[in-house]
């Protein structure tokens, strides 16, 4: 049966070209997947160790242990003292500013041992540091910051007490840049250590003691007698190791973090993988039910079933390994290239390639088995040919769709089992609840699958067009309902996760952003930073009108508001008033705006009106209260309401009382978190104050904006894999089934039909299969990702429902090109036959 | 039996060729399917071509009809001259004015008889003339079979479906190729009876392909082929005589 498997692969390899390219696929993703974790792994492994190389025993403490002591210059000298050791360095990172270049940089300071073989750093030009007002800096810092050896910097840091020092510096020589993750996207400098550890900023506390140990000393003894020596001078967990299970030990803090990332990434590789497997098993019943006289003709001729099926699960495992060996092959090559880009990053120089054998093995058994079981159902479709089918003209009659009433019953307790969780779980706003519902459900609707799709492509093929090629096309999407609803399915499967995922995430921000603009009512709040420095006394008066005016003019700001003081609230802070239409152009909910008589107070007010002491004593009376959602909030009334609330007093006077105004500015929408720093920065340099007069919801919201526009990206790029093979299963479908069809396409043609109508009756076919599958799948998508935003995040806000149309109008856009493209070459190879070619075809 | 003279007037016929020459390969692999024939089939008449496995017979049908392209020579078909069309020409000319009944395999399996029969004015998107649709199908016998899908319908139906999907058009020539090779024997007189009663009653011109001599007495006219060559014509054929002229052309 292998020579008939053989003779099978080479005969029609075209046909496996498209099942060889999704298993390749879904089996790189999965091995890449894992060497991510190893080249991870072994990238910090390197990084991470590099400063412990050089020791002979590591000293530290034990992590994880409360009050386990700290190392310092006592233990420093404990260790150095002892027999066997014949130099110790302690190892620590100090941080400071460097001024080199066109500013200030932050930089790392790295302690440089007395000892030469105990040096981390390795001397690329120049010479080591000879005294305290010398330093080593790393090459490529020195490259960047156009510093060379000679120059002198400046290095700047404070003191316990909070007292600020410059140190003026040399630079004697330049080193290897560390790649080290804690230190390499810094400027790295080498000092002696008493410079390094007034850098420490407070006490002088090491991360760890390196010791270099006598010839011939043995290592174990000099070990125990370090951890007693250390024990002795006041460490409750001393701990010495040598350099490899330090690092292994320090990893460990890593890797939590790291196995989580494999664990969500090898989720989407299971998607991918059950798409795969999906368009596998349609390959081979497709291949199965073209073979169905030639596996007659075999049984004809005395080939027992089991031979039979060996003989399709021979060609499945062939196929599997060979196309999982070349998906293994992808994701390494793939890998490589990430591997080499991120290196070229500063901040991931240390990064290396690892591929562990438990990819490989992983990538080419999952792949192989995967192919495997897939096969199974097809195969044993295959085994069931009864010998006489080989006498028997080809059948022609379309497939009955005979799904399981085992298959129907589960799918409908799942089907309403889980979408009565996960509206359980919505209501409740239990994620957890939430999920296990959703995935339940659509398990159970992938069960149904081919209950609902096929009569979905019949009805979208009765709206497609009344001429024959039309109504050809919707005939045939469905002839075969269980191949059109595996076809379909793959692709429901990869469109309704992406679906989800945008419209969650469009439905997350529009909630967090309503939610943020009830919590802060302005984008930005510029607070009185007191008076400049050398202004004489009393005639600090705050902001102005005029100051308002200016930043309006700044690009970004869309308007600002002046607020002043006119009052004290109940608990006695300020209230501010500001003009109403000023109000209304900066406030970002509109109900927000103070009205006449009305007062905006924090969240924690519960009483319906308030009264404020005016601050020319007069009387006001009670105000209705406008509640915000915001904790932190001056209560702000409009001008017209405060109206002689300060008469007589101007602003000289209310600064010395410390009222002085604030400014409120909206920023332009759509700006990035980038975009408002830097206008942060710009408002703050028009108005001459610090950077930190400038605060606001703004920032906060871009922020949030930005890292769930990051998840959605990262997550489509994961589910574009699983979407990209389900579309190689739609033109795999489509191909074989024009394979089988050549005699029909011949025979419609010698009836007249044109090259043009046969393509397009192919092109129209593949469009109806993946367009229902896509708007199905957008449509179950944004369900699933409203009540998945709702149950996410419903405990804490009030859901605000947003579709992405535009985004899901692409996916569909995507599904249909795609599928159109899919038909292109199917359809050619259709229309080239002439037709008495293919009527002679058997 | 006699065998007479091949030539004849080419004008008036409903489908004819000169000089019709049709290779295959190139070379030591060169095969001469036709050799140069001159051929005319008058309108109205009911025609059997036959000869040896090999003699060119469906090659002819299959030049003749549009289906294949001829290598030299001219057809024509109600007077056009075919071999100067494109392929969009010739699949209007073949959904136009020829019918086709073949072997095996000539409905579409998703559509239903009625829906096959009606197949080809659909594609020139003209609507049957319900009238000539009834006397066609009332003809044949198919009034109850019309929602069968072809699965559904016996050999000798599906064929009865094929031949008024023929018919309906009104086509210039009707075109079989061995259209009783899979039925049994009373099927196939059923069939054949009825190509012979169209090309009576309704003066279609019939063109078909046979192995079979008995199929072929019920033929007006059965021309003979050898070798990519007419070489014998035969008038009121009768199995008995037909099957004495192919024992000759074997010979």
């Amino acid at each position: 049966m292998l020579g008939l498997a053989l003779a099978n692969l080479r005969t029609h390899a075209r046909r496996f070209i498209a099942v060889v390219l999704a298993v390749m696929i879904g089996t790189a993703f999965l091995s890449a997947t894992l060497m991510v974790n190893a080249s991870t792994t072994a990238s910090l492994e390197r990084s991470v160790g590099e400063a412990y190389q050089p020791a002979g025993l590591v000293a530290g403490t034990e992590p994880g242990v409360p009050d386990a002591g700290q190392l310092g210059p006592a233990q420093l000298d404990a260790v150095q003292a002892l027999d066997g050791v014949a130099a110790a360095s302690p190892l620590f990172r100090g941080f400071g500013r460097l001024q080199a270049g066109d500013g200030e940089h932050n930089a790392v300071v790295l302690p440089l041992a007395d000892d030469a073989a105990l040096r981390g750093t390795v001397l690329a030009t120049g010479d080591w540091p000879g005294d305290d007002g010398s330093v080593l800096l790393d090459e490529r810092s020195a490259g960047r910051l156009g510093v060379g050896v000679g120059d002198r910097l400046v290095l700047s840091g404070a003191d316990p007490d909070g007292t600020p020092f410059s140190l003026d510096v040399a630079v004697a020589g330049l080193s290897v840049p560390s790649s080290d993750p804690f230190v390499s996207g810094f400027p790295q400098l080498t000092a002696a250590p008493a410079v390094a550890e007034r850098l420490l900023g407070g006490d002088t506390v090491y991360q760890a003691l390196l010791m270099r140990l006598d010839a011939g000393a043995d290592p174990v003894g000099v070990a125990a007698a370090a951890a007693k020596a250390l024990g002795d001078s006041g460490i409750a967990a001393p701990i010495v190791q040598t350099p490899a299970e330090r690092t292994t030990q320090d990893l460990a803090g890593f890797t939590g973090g790291q196995d989580q990332l494999t664990i969500v990434l090898l989720v989407f590789a299971l998607v991918a993988l059950v798409v795969t497997g999906l368009v596998v098993m349609n390959t081979f019943a497709v291949l199965v039910a073209q073979r169905t006289r030639e596996l007659a003709l075999l049984r004809t001729l005395g080939a027992v079933k089991q031979q039979i099926r060996r003989s399709v699960l021979v060609e499945a495992l062939l196929v599997g390994l060979v196309a999982s060996g070349l998906g293994v092959l992808l994701a390494i090559g793939v890998m490589a290239g990430l591997v080499a880009y991120v290196g070229t990053l500063p901040e991931a120089s240390f990064a290396v390639l690892a591929v562990p054998a438990g990819a490989v093995l992983a990538g080419l058994g999952v792949g192989t088995l995967m192919t495997l079981t897939a096969a199974w159902l097809p195969a044993r479709r295959a085994m069931r040919v009864a010998p006489l089918a080989a006498l028997r003209p080809a059948e022609e009659a379309t497939a009955g769709n005979r799904a399981g009433r085992f298959r129907i019953v589960a799918g409908t307790v799942l089907l309403l089992g889980g979408g009565a969780l996960l509206a359980l779980g919505a209501a409740a706003a239990q994620l957890l609840v939430g999920f296990a519902g959703g995935l339940v459900s659509f398990t159970g609707l992938l069960l149904l699958a081919s209950v609902f799709l096929p009569p979905a492509v019949r009805l979208c093929g009765l709206v497609g067009g009344r001429g024959v090629p039309a109504r050809l096309a919707s005939l045939n999407a469905v002839r075969n309902p269980a191949r059109t609803s595996t076809t379909a399915t793959a692709l429901l499967i990869g469109v309704t996760l992406v679906a989800m995922m945008m419209v969650g995430a469009q439905t997350t921000k529009a909630t967090l952003e309503a939610e943020l603009g009830s919590e802060y009512l302005v984008d930005l709040t510029v607070y009185d930073s007191g008076p400049v420095d050398g202004a004489a006394p009393g005639t600090h008066t705050g902001y102005t009108a005029a100051d308002a005016a200016a930043l309006e003019g700044i690009d970004g700001v869309a308007s600002a508001a002046l607020l002043v003081p006119v009052a004290h609230g109940p608990t006695g802070t300020p209230v501010y008033a500001a003009d109403e239409a000023a109000l209304a152009a900066v406030v970002n909910d509109p109900a927000m705006v103070p009205g006449p008589g009305e007062i905006v107070v924090p969240q924690h007010v519960e009483e319906s009106t308030v009264t404020v002491e005016p601050l020319s004593g007069a009387v006001s009376g009670p105000l209705a209260t406008l509640t915000t959602r915001a904790n932190y909030l001056d209560p702000l009334v409009t001008s017209g309401t405060a109206a002689g609330w300060t008469a007589g007093l101007g602003a000289a006077e209310l600064a010395a009382q410390g009222m002085t105004p604030l400014l409120w500015l909206k920023a332009d929408p759509g700006l990035d978190a980038a975009a408002l720093t830097e206008l942060a920065a710009a408002v703050s340099a028009q108005l001459g104050v610090p950077d930190y007069a400038v605060s606001g919801g703004a920032l906060e919201r871009a922020m949030f904006t930005q890292v769930i526009d990051t998840l959605l990206l990262v997550v489509s790029g994961l589910l574009a894999v699983a979407v990209f093979i389900a579309l190689i299963g739609v033109a795999n479908t489509l191909s074989l089934s024009v394979l089988e069809r050549t005699r029909e396409s011949s025979l419609l043609r010698a009836l007249g039909l044109t090259r043009g109508q046969l393509r397009g009756m192919l092109a129209l076919e593949a469009v109806l299969i993946a367009g229902v599958a896509a708007v199905l799948g957008a449509a179950l998508g944004a369900g699933y990702g409203i009540l998945g935003a709702q149950s996410a995040i419903g405990s804490f806000a009030s859901i605000h429902v947003s579709v992405p149309w535009a985004q899901l109008a692409l996916v569909l856009a995507v599904a249909v090109l795609a599928a159109l493209a899919a038909s292109v070459v199917p359809g050619r190879r259709a229309a080239r036959l002439s037709p008495v070619e293919g009527l002679a075809t058997e | 039996m006699t065998i007479t003279d091949t030539s004849l007037p080419t004008s008036t016929a409903a489908v004819a060729a000169r000089g019709l020459t049709k290779h295959y390969g190139s070379g030591d692999t060169r095969v001469e399917a036709l050799r140069g024939v001159d051929v005319a089939f008058e309108r109205g008449r009911f025609t059997a071509i036959m000869g040896p496995s090999g003699s060119g017979k469906s090659t002819l049908m299959h030049c003749l009809a549009g289906l294949d392209t001829a290598t030299s020579g001219e057809i024509l078909i109600a007077g056009q001259d075919i071999t100067r069309l494109d392929d969009n020409q010739l699949t209007r000319l073949r959904r136009d004015t020829i019918g086709f009944v073949f072997q095996s395999f000539n409905l579409v399996p998703t559509l239903t008889a009625e829906q096959n029969i009606v197949l080809p004015l659909q594609l020139a998107g003209r609507r049957p003339d319900a009238e000539w649709l009834a006397t066609v199908v009332d003809t044949l016998g198919l009034g109850d079979r019309l929602g069968h899908k072809p699965h559904e319908l016996s050999g000798g139906q599906q064929q009865r479906v094929a031949v008024a999907r023929a018919l309906l058009t009104r086509p210039e020539v009707v075109f079989g190729d061995e259209p009783t090779g899979n039925l049994d024997t009373r099927t196939g007189a059923e069939v054949l009876t009825l190509l012979k009663a169209s090309a009576r009653d309704m003066g279609q011109t019939i063109i078909m392909v046979t192995h079979d001599p008995v199929a072929a007495g019920y033929a007006d006219e059965v021309l003979l082929m050898r070798d990519g060559e007419i070489v014998g014509r035969l008038q009121d054929p009768t199995p008995e005589n037909v099957t004495a002229a192919l024992a000759g052309l074997g010979a």
